[in-house]
């Protein structure tokens, strides 16, 4: 006979919530139809391999941490993982990396500092989230879910699994950001209507990040003239590229609405878009077109 | 499909419809017909389907057989419209309270088209709407059909906050206000049934459907927010 082990369900408590810490999971891809936003992880790759190394389902409810600079405990031990951006993560003063399974016993302190590259970090724990589900997502949106980002002092309930993992298997190296970065896009709708100039300016030059930046949508420095007329609404998505009538460039992001009227010129890849989510204010980089 | 369509493919997993830029009901039901066939067919490998005006957005679930599905798609636009893909289309009458104690932005707009009261009520209740889809705010409808004495240019400066609620006209476009958020839309009047509420959404409506503006008194505005589900009045619409 074996005996069942239950789950134990703890409380993790947000001392320090940090500028913009929520609750990711896939999203809300049943509901665009009724004009309500995607949601999700904005880098689904590291959302994706936080699930992997805590042996969840890839779409699993993970904590979304911007910039770092967070202080929590959790009330009963358990284990957790935190990819992503690059950030030292302190648990009882010893010192933790990205990557890797951090065994935090009951009401020990975690520290994740500032994060030295990148922006979006997960965590992820061998147990669940237990949020409510709204409109079948977990995921954090103003107005839809009770809470629209965690302030400090606030609470969030999970479970730990009874069966733990162990820490004996290969490592995955953190990944430094490379000088240039290439964003691998599509193009849009609109892109045929530039000129050959306008496309090569596109497709050939270094862009800037401004700091007008959230989980809807990334505004570029650079713009780009044109005289295209004016749109109807149509579709757009996470990584949608848009050119406004005044030529500036708005790249849009997980939160964003669905339907939009601005000229669709680019879209990213699922790579691009995690790619350009880790990008700071100020960063540069350039679109790669696929073929 | 009386109309040309293109298919546009933006990398494996989004392929759009274009109809041509009009908006006009035919389209739209040009474009919802076709939007039933492709779901009883592909409903397996697809994530998402929605539409605007006059494009038809459908997302592919990783390992769908894109070229497969697009070959198919490629032979639909061919064929005639079937009308057996039509849904039941229905006249949705949503109330809304026009008195200026419960809406004192209004004025606003009646200063600026120098008009009163009694003529905004009649005029926004004259005829129903036509909802083309969702979008711009979570549960947002972009309705067609207002009359044009109503239409008015946006403000210059968005208001910082448009209660959720709001029956507003922008444009030549009239709406309710799901949520809360900024917008450059008049507030005419307010609804009082939730959209979103304890995590449910309240919106039976389809594209296809008409929506109806019936003017109820501010005793009836309290009376139906205070009830709990709301009965909603429909008739059937032939189009």
């Amino acid at each position: 006979m074996i005996g069942k082990k239950n789950h134990t369900v703890g409380k993790l408590v947000f001392v320090k919530a940090g500028l913009f810490t929520t609750i990711q999971d896939k999203g809300r891809l049943n509901l665009v139809d009724k004009g309500i936003p995607l949601s999700g992880p904005m880098d689904e790759e590291a959302f994706h391999l936080a699930n992997l190394l805590v042996r969840k389902d890839p779409g699993a409810a993970c904590l979304e941490i911007y910039m770092g600079n967070i202080n929590l405990y959790f009330t009963e031990s358990c284990q957790i993982v935190c990819t992503g951006a690059n950030a030292k993560i302190e648990v009882d003063s010893k010192v933790y990396a990205t990557n890797e399974i951090i065994n935090v016993s009951a009401y020990s302190r975690l520290n994740i500092f500032p994060f030295s590259q990148g922006q979006w970090l997960y965590m992820a724990i061998n147990g669940t989230f237990t949020s409510e589900k709204v409109l079948g997502s977990q995921s954090f949106y103003p107005k839809i879910t009770p809470l629209a980002k965690f302030s400090d002092s606030d609470i969030l309930i999970y479970s730990s699994s009874p069966t733990p993992i162990p820490s004996d298997f290969a490592k995955i190296k953190t990944k430094n950001l490379p000088q240039m970065i290439f964003v691998p896009a599509y193009r849009g709708p609109s892109f045929s209507s530039l000129n050959k100039k306008q496309q090569f300016t596109l497709t050939n030059t270094s862009f800037t990040l401004s700091t007008i930046q959230n989980r809807m949508g990334i505004h570029l420095i650079e713009k780009l003239k044109h005289e295209l007329p004016e749109l109807i609404s149509s579709p757009v998505y996470p990584g949608t590229v848009q050119l406004t009538h005044a030529g500036k460039i708005i790249i849009l992001m997980k939160d964003a609405q669905v339907t939009g009227g601005y000229h669709r010129i680019l879209q990213l890849s699922a790579r691009g878009i995690s790619r350009l989510a880790q990008l700071r204010p100020l960063s540069n980089f350039k679109f790669k077109l696929i073929e | 499909m009386k109309y040309p369509v293109h298919i546009f493919s933006q990398g494996p997993k989004i392929i759009e419809l274009n109809w041509p830029e009009i908006i006009s009901e035919d389209i739209l039901i040009e474009i919802i017909v076709l939007k039933n066939r492709i779901e009883n067919k592909w409903h397996l490998y697809i994530a998402s389907i929605y539409h605007s005006y006059q494009v038809l957005s459908i997302q592919l679930k990783e390992g769908a057989p894109t070229a497969e599905f697009i070959v198919w798609v490629e032979s639909a636009i061919q064929q005639p419209l079937q009308s057996q893909h039509l849904p039941q289309r229905w006249i949705w009458t949503v109330p809304v309270c026009y008195d200026p104690e419960l809406v004192p932005s209004q004025s606003k707009y009646l200063e600026e088209k120098n008009m009163d009261l009694e003529t905004l009520v009649a005029l926004h209740t004259s005829q129903s709407l036509l909802l083309y889809f969702y979008g711009f705010l979570p549960g947002f409808m972009y309705l067609g059909g207002l009359p044009e004495p109503l239409h008015i240019a946006r403000k210059k400066i968005p208001d910082r906050k448009i209660s959720q609620g709001s029956v507003a006209i922008g444009g030549s476009q009239t709406g309710i206000y799901p949520v809360d958020s900024p917008g450059g839309w008049y507030v005419v009047g307010k609804t009082p049934i939730a959209i979103f509420e304890n995590g449910k959404i309240n919106l039976p409506f389809n594209p296809g459907d008409k929506v109806q503006f019936a003017a109820i008194s501010p005793q009836r505005y309290t009376e139906i927010q205070e009830g709990s589900i709301h009965d909603w009045e429909k008739k059937s619409y032939g189009g």
